[in-house]
């Protein structure tokens, strides 16, 4: 039986091979009705089939009879197929290709965001930049200051974006929202972020109207992602005359484990620099020390731990304005300790369902003296998180997931001490839908409950974009944010009177985005309701009385950017500018008015060029603003008064070379090149409003030097030849 | 309707049963010998769909995926749009995958992968560079440790080493070496069959003469 199938097989074989001829011709084009050229057009199980010319026309000739089927098929459409009844008579085709949906191609969810990655194909701004920024000093949060809707506000901490201060913003690290992300620091002295950018490989910061799964911020989120696993073990040092460095990486097979230490002495430093604002009496010193573990727990699930450990020592004295003597100094010391540790674990369980549960605690002490009297603070803050998300076809994805946090802060304010604990639970449901490649939702709900408030909130939150053409693209985006009271004000308040600041994002934006050039401009208007406010008589925030909600305001403008890496060769530049307009009655403020952290108008440059021969980059940033406003209780009115406007001019550089074979960075940057005065603000005397203190950077102009080595094995570079 | 059914059936069967028969070898080297010859991207295509074509015909057969697979990353190189690019590879990484699961381990499918990835790489250099250039180089090596003579490995690996700054691990007097030991390699390289992988004597022909070039570059 076999065999005479074989045989009869054989024989139609040839039988067929007789047949006539039969000619397939025809036209392919897409359903937007665009000429294909270049489609495989396919006679499926034969080797027949052509190619489709320039006007997307094919005809073909095969010797094949019956029934065939008749592909077409080109990247980015869906297969077309068409059974044929081949009978040498000639067969005239009209195909239409459908686009087909690619998540890669299609229109992205961007309202509000910026995203760094590097997986990610089209980036507006890449790890690397943090490092590599003139004036960013090698600092996550400075190097985001770089971007519209951010205002640099001198000496204070926290990302002041759109109008909001730096409360409003959060820091999110696999998920999870961190406590004190900055380190602790005295007034008028810089502070920076606590995690090194090389901790994680991709950030997206959020200037508003962002996803569901966030709360607890009124204006802006910056979610920063650890890696994964490590692709080899690797060594690095740093060194310069005021920080050294060490970190080791060792990978297993499914496990990868690392340890850290730094070390920062400012000694040196403030010998050769003096201060303009206050006398040093303690040079900084901070000896910080981090773990890392990642372990694979299957092809897809990793378990990641991340502990950081931080104490940091300093001793400053300040003049004192509100002394009624003259020439009085207050000696004020700084005591930190800081511990953080993060948990995550994340599993793809069933293909199409991916679970994320994590968690973190953090531990943080700020032991302060002020002329031997105690002002210490502290907080021990626990967050978890559990999201889970569920691709429920290529178009429709699903996430949801449940957060708590509880934070217990404490004061010492002389002989007082203030406490406060602070819990809230959220339950958040977002899905982006796909409506076709060129238009996609978001559309979620966020709900918490604080339990000292004694409140619930509910936030919906909602985005669309649509793409026009090929690059470009128009987002809107509309958000409802809460945020609980600060620690601060629950020392003194009865928290069941209190309820959540509120903010609402309106944002609209287009974007054109090619693999060198990114061009983006966004439309915003964000009202803010319920602000806490209150009562002081010297209108200067502290002295705090009749605490309520009742404060208001709103904030509105646009922000242009515009990045290019093509127009000059092995060089990149970019520029932003914000224009803001803002006005609040809130903290206290005995009015509406625009806050001490909004200016006008902010631009920033940013320019890098690499030089292959000498193998070093160059980089130069300008930043310009239009002054702040500030209260003088000499003058008539509330902020009324508008401080210089502001410019700095910085560059770095980065010369890459080898010492002992191993990889080296030697980087040099100067900060206020032209030594510009760069004045944030006054504060005057409570006592005499004829004693002014200027708000200005202690240093005018600070230079540094420092070199990164990183020590890879180097046989197994060799073999593998680094394409970098 | 019946009748058809098995008529197809019967087709398939008699395709499969002649596999390696004259009309396969017939058609590949036709193709072969265009892909030769042809240089712009889009005579490439044409190539690469006539493999694609046969490919499908013959699913038991590596070299039509493989050639497939080849053709779409030398495309992929070509391209002017870089957007394009990953969306060349994606058919370039099913192709040489499918070649793969036919012919495990093989020298000169591994290596295709690592070209895949090297493909990659050039959509942005300098996010990609670091992840991507290790893979690649790991399957160049497992290339090389799976068939020593294979010259093609050779020549990757030095073209690779030529463009790596001398910081990272390349530089032009690594990468000539290399490509001086692919010459030897293609000199004594016989390939299996006719329709067997026997290409890159023109890359590295093009990249050689900057060998002996007297201005060296990157050197201190």
């Amino acid at each position: 039986m076999r065999l005479n199938l074989f045989i009869l097989s054989g024989f139609l074989f040839l039988l067929l091979n007789a047949q006539s001829q039969t000619i397939i011709k025809g036209h392919v084009e897409s359903n937007k009705k665009e000429i294909i050229p270049g489609v495989n057009i396919i006679l499926q199980d034969s080797y027949d089939g052509t190619t489709t010319d320039l006007d997307g026309n094919f005809e073909f000739t095969t010797d094949e009879t019956g029934a065939f089927i008749l592909i077409a098929s080109f990247i980015g459409y869906v297969e077309f197929s068409d059974t044929l009844d081949l009978q040498g008579e000639t067969i005239e085709l009209n195909i239409i290709l459908k686009e087909a949906f690619n998540e890669l191609n299609a229109v992205l969810i961007t309202a509000g965001a910026f995203e760094a990655s590097d997986e990610k194909k089209s980036v507006v701004f890449s790890s690397l930049d943090i490092v590599t920024t003139a004036g960013a000093d090698g600092d996550i949060y400075g190097a985001l200051e770089t971007l519209p809707g951010v205002t640099s506000v001198g000496n204070d901490d926290g990302l002041y974006v759109r109008g909001g201060t730096g409360y409003e913003t959060v820091t999110i690290i696999d998920g999870v929202p961190v406590q004190n992300p900055y380190y602790s620091t005295l007034p008028d002295i810089p502070s920076r972020g606590r995690f090194g950018p090389f901790l994680f490989k991709g950030t997206v910061f959020s200037t508003g109207g962002y996803s569901a799964e966030y709360g607890q911020a009124l204006s802006s989120a910056v979610i920063l992602n650890t890696f994964d696993m490590p692709e080899q073990s690797t060594s690095a040092i740093s060194l310069s005359p005021i920080f050294a460095s060490a970190f080791h990486t060792h990978k297993f097979k499914n496990t990868a484990i690392g340890a850290g230490i730094n070390y920062t002495n400012l000694s040196f430093y403030d010998l050769l620099f003096k201060p303009r604002t206050y006398n040093n009496i303690e040079s900084v010193e901070a000896l910080s020390g981090n773990i890392f573990l990642r372990q694979k727990t299957s092809k897809n699930g990793i378990l990641r731990l991340y502990g950081q450990f931080e104490g940091t020592d300093l001793g400053v004295s300040y003049p004192d304005i509100d002394s009624t003597e003259e020439n009085i100094y207050d000696d004020v010391y700084l005591i930190n300790r800081y511990n953080y540790f993060n948990l995550s674990y994340r599993e793809i369980i069933a293909k199409k369902w991916t679970i994320n549960v994590g968690g973190s605690l953090s531990f943080n002490k700020d032991s302060v003296t002020v002329g031997g009297t105690n002002f210490s603070s502290g907080n021990d803050a626990f967050n978890g998180k559990l999201s889970i998300a569920n691709q429920i076809n290529e178009k429709i994805r699903l996430r949801f997931g449940a957060e708590t946090q509880s934070i217990g802060s404490i004061q010492y304010s002389g002989t007082f001490t203030y406490d406060a604990k602070q819990a809230y639970t959220g339950l958040f449901a977002e899905s982006d839908i796909f409506i076709t490649n060129d238009l996609a939702g978001r559309i979620g709900v966020r709900s918490e409950y604080d339990q000292g408030l004694d409140k619930y909130n509910l936030a919906p939150r909602i985005s669309l974009a649509y793409k026009v053409g090929e690059s470009g693209q128009i987002s809107v985006a509309y958000g409802d944010f809460y945020q609980s009271p600060q620690a601060q004000y629950l020392y003194v308040g009865d928290n069941s009177l209190l309820t959540y600041e509120k903010a609402t994002h309106y944002i609209a934006n287009y974007q054109f985005i090619t693999n060198d050039r990114t061009f983006r401009i966004e439309a915003y208007y964000k009202k803010y309701d319920d602000l806490i406010s209150y009562s002081s008589i010297t209108n200067q925030p502290g002295d705090i009385f009749n605490l309520n909600n009742k404060g208001y305001g709103y904030a509105q403008g646009f922000d242009i950017f515009y990045r290019d890496k093509k127009t000059i060769k092995n060089g990149d530049f970019w520029v932003s500018y914000s224009y803001i307009d803002s006005k609040r009655k809130f903290s206290y403020y005995p009015e509406e008015a625009q806050p001490d952290f909004v200016t006008n108008h902010i631009l920033s440059v940013i320019y890098k060029q690499y030089f292959s021969k000498i193998r070093t980059q160059f980089g130069a940033s300008y930043r310009f603003n239009a002054g702040f406003p500030y209260y003088d209780p000499n003058e008539t009115g509330f902020m009324t008064q508008t401080s210089p406007i502001y410019n700095d001019i910085s560059i770095n550089a980065s010369f890459l070379t080898q010492i002992a074979g191993n990889f080296t960075v030697i980087f040099a940057s100067f900060n206020n090149v032209f030594g510009f005065d760069q004045i944030y603000g006054y504060q005057f005397s409570y006592q005499d409003p004829g004693v002014v203190f200027t708000d200005m950077p202690p240093l005018k102009q600070t230079v540094f030097i420092g070199m990164f080595i990183s020590i890879v094995n180097q046989s197994k570079m060799d073999s593998k030849g680094l394409n970098f | 309707m019946k009748k058809i059914n098995l008529l197809l059936i019967i087709c398939t069967f008699s395709i499969s049963a002649f596999s390696q028969s004259p009309k396969y070898l017939d058609a590949m080297k036709k193709t072969l010998a265009e892909f030769a010859t042809d240089s712009t991207a889009e005579q490439l295509l044409t190539v690469s769909n006539k493999f694609e074509r046969i490919a499908l015909a013959e699913k038991t057969e590596w070299l039509p995926y493989y050639y497939a697979a080849l053709t779409r990353t030398f495309m992929g190189f070509l391209s002017e749009d870089k957007s394009k690019v990953d969306g060349i590879l994606d058919i370039a990484q099913k192709y040489v995958d499918k070649a793969d699961s036919i012919n495990p381990n093989n020298s000169e499918i591994v290596l295709l992968k690592g070209m895949v990835l090297a493909g990659r790489i050039m959509v942005d250099p300098m996010n990609r560079g670091m992840q991507y250039g290790m893979q690649s180089g790991a399957f160049t090596s497992r290339a090389m440790e799976l068939d020593p003579e294979n010259p093609r490995t050779y020549l990757m690996m030095g073209q690779s080493l030529f463009y790596t700054p001398e910081q990272y691990g390349g530089g032009k007097d690594k990468g000539c070496e290399m490509l001086m030991t692919a010459k030897e390699k293609y000199e004594s390289f016989k390939p299996a069959t006719d329709i067997s992988p026997d290409w890159g004597r023109d890359q590295m022909m093009q990249l050689l003469p900057s060998c002996n070039s007297n201005t060296p570059d990157g050197k201190e």
